[in-house]
């Protein structure tokens, strides 16, 4: 499986599509940056806050990891690159792994590159952090990291298991988009800005369910249970991603 | 006599539909067999199943002497290059890259081969031109080349001309006549333009609605299609005696016609068969292209398994 995952990684690391998630998080944060900073000198604040201006990426995270790695995996199946290992002897449990811990690791590499990003905007053009230590920081980024991962080995899981159909766009993108919708309302209804909440019984049991073990929600909020929940809850998305996606993969007939 | 791949009675079903049925097909060592169907016919279904891709619905097959069951199944696939309905290759990565990354997966221990298949494919010129901006068919060139990492012994190559023009075709029958000959690599090239696969195959097996109509050498159909003049006659057995006294090639089609493979003059013919008191009835000309082999194949009423490779 090693020198599977070895092979996907290079044509991760070599792939357009990989360079231009890149870029357009790169261009997300500068563009983010210029308009907080018209913003404020529109309304006559010089300084900025660094934690206005650290995790943009997280906003549309969700967003960008599915998307990539479900354009990246699709167009290896689509290019019949999947396909090939397999009539070259790859066993179909080494090629769905090494896939996902491709999609994994474009997750991870996204965030840090997000992290990396962030830092030069951070030291030059903000006066600091001010709600946040900076243990707390690197728990966010360790959480995003975490959280990405688990995007990406679900969304490439999504891609093998469906074979290579574009319905693993809608599917993925779709669900990155209800569970942002859904997380604002659980967050707004577990956390409301004014009073306390007013859930109870199941509603209360879901929502803080949702909130405590689904990653997506993990990038709504700045993290505030301890770090084994976050753990868990990543751990749970690709444990599953991969028991359903090998119980598939292994028994999908592909074209 | 060796086969590289031997199925036994396989059959692949989708729901009602039925691809391949009952499919007896055996691909000789250092053959290249032309796999000849319509579309719908089966012949890619077959390849998917040979591949690995897919499972039969049922019967078993041989890859190298060993049962698609058997476990290590997947070292005869190692021994195996395709290229199955479009090139497998990576668009971002240069030909080069192309090919290391396929040694990387085929766990070669060195790159070593890649300059050489890249130099036999006819694309070590490409340097860090990007597959994407590759034109058909260097594509397909480097699929072959792709399938070629790791010196395998058999390559299946599914409709590998379509869509070239007529150099790009040219490059790549001389590309499998050169593989064929100097490496021994066995191949199966399902492909529509059969007087294109007349110019390689070795073996040939037709299918038409999921069924394998026949099976045969390029010898064998080269008998069935060359020139030759069909003689309808009173008597088959004095046409065999005159044929067998001037030592001509002929083969009886059935109780009162024959095809005699000579060029004849009437008139000494006329004499000949009327010392032996046999009548002529009609002669005609009688030459049959693959085309015309394949078209009377399966359009004929015969279709019953045979082989006879």
């Amino acid at each position: 499986m090693f020198r599977n995952l070895y092979a996907d990684t290079r044509s991760i690391l070599l792939s357009r599509a990989f360079h231009l998630a890149l870029i357009i998080i790169a261009a997300y944060q500068v563009f983010y940056f210029a308009h907080i900073k018209v913003v404020y000198a529109f309304i006559g604040v010089s300084e900025i806050d660094a934690d206005d201006i650290a995790f943009v990426f997280v906003s549309v995270a969700a967003f960008l990891v599915t998307a990539a790695t479900l354009f990246i995996t699709d167009r290896e199946f689509s290019s019949g690159c999947i396909r090939n290992k397999l009539i070259s002897g790859v066993k179909r449990r080494d090629a769905f792994l090494s896939a996902v811990c491709g999609g994994m690791l474009q997750g991870a590499l996204y965030t840090v590159f997000a992290c990396l990003i962030s830092i030069p905007f951070i030291g030059l053009f903000s006066v600091g952090f001010i709600n946040f230590s900076i243990q707390e920081v690197a728990d966010y980024w360790l959480v995003v990291v975490m959280t990405c991962m688990a995007i990406g080995a679900f969304s490439t899981a999504l891609v093998m298991i469906l074979g290579g159909s574009k319905l693993s766009y809608v599917i993925g993108l779709l669900i990155a988009f209800v569970m942002k919708v859904w997380d604002t309302v659980i967050l707004d209804k577990l956390y409301p800005e004014k009073g306390f909440c007013k859930l109870t019984g199941a509603k209360l049991a879901v929502y803080s369910f949702v909130d405590k073990y689904i990653p997506y929600s993990y990038l709504m909020i700045r993290p505030h249970y301890e770090m084994r929940f976050y753990v868990t809850g990543c751990a749970a998305m690709i444990v599953i991603s991969v028991v359903i996606g090998l119980i598939v993969f292994s028994k999908r007939e592909l074209k | 006599m060796e086969y590289v791949f031997k199925s036994n009675e396989i059959s692949k079903s989708y729901g009602k539909f039925t691809a391949l049925s009952d499919v007896n097909m055996e691909i000789p060592k250092g053959a290249i067999y032309g796999f000849v169907g319509k579309n719908g016919a089966g012949k890619t279904t077959l390849i998917r199943v040979m591949t690995g891709l897919q499972r039969p619905s049922s019967g078993t097959y041989e890859l190298m002497g060993k049962s698609f069951t058997d476990k290590d199944i997947s070292e005869s696939r190692r021994r195996m290059g395709a290229v199955v309905e479009s090139p497998a290759v990576y668009l971002d990565m240069s030909a080069r890259d192309n090919l290391i990354q396929q040694c990387l997966m085929l766990g070669l221990p060195d790159y070593n081969c890649v300059d050489e298949i890249l130099e036999m494919v006819g694309l070590a010129e490409t340097g860090k031109k990007k597959a994407r901006n590759f034109s058909l068919g260097m594509r397909q060139r480097l699929g072959i080349g792709v399938a070629l990492c790791g010196s395998p012994d058999f390559i299946v190559l599914d409709e590998p001309i379509n869509g070239l023009d007529p150099q790009g075709i040219i490059e790549v029958r001389e590309l499998i006549l050169k593989l064929n000959r100097e490496r021994g690599i066995t191949f199966l090239i399902s492909s529509h333009i059969l007087d294109e696969l007349a110019k390689v195959a070795t073996h040939y097996g037709f299918i038409d609605k999921g069924h394998i109509v026949r099976q045969m050498t390029a010898e064998e159909l080269t008998d069935e299609c060359r020139k030759s003049i069909r003689m309808k006659v009173s008597d088959i057995k004095l046409l065999s005696k005159v044929m067998e006294e001037k030592k001509i090639d002929y083969k009886v089609v059935d109780s009162n016609t024959a095809d005699v493979y000579a060029d004849l003059t009437f008139s000494e013919v006329a004499k000949d068969f009327e010392k032996v008191g046999c009548t002529i009835i009609n002669m005609q000309e009688h030459d049959e292209s693959l085309e015309a082999f394949y078209l009377s194949l399966l359009g004929g009423n015969e279709n019953v398994q045979k082989s006879v490779c």
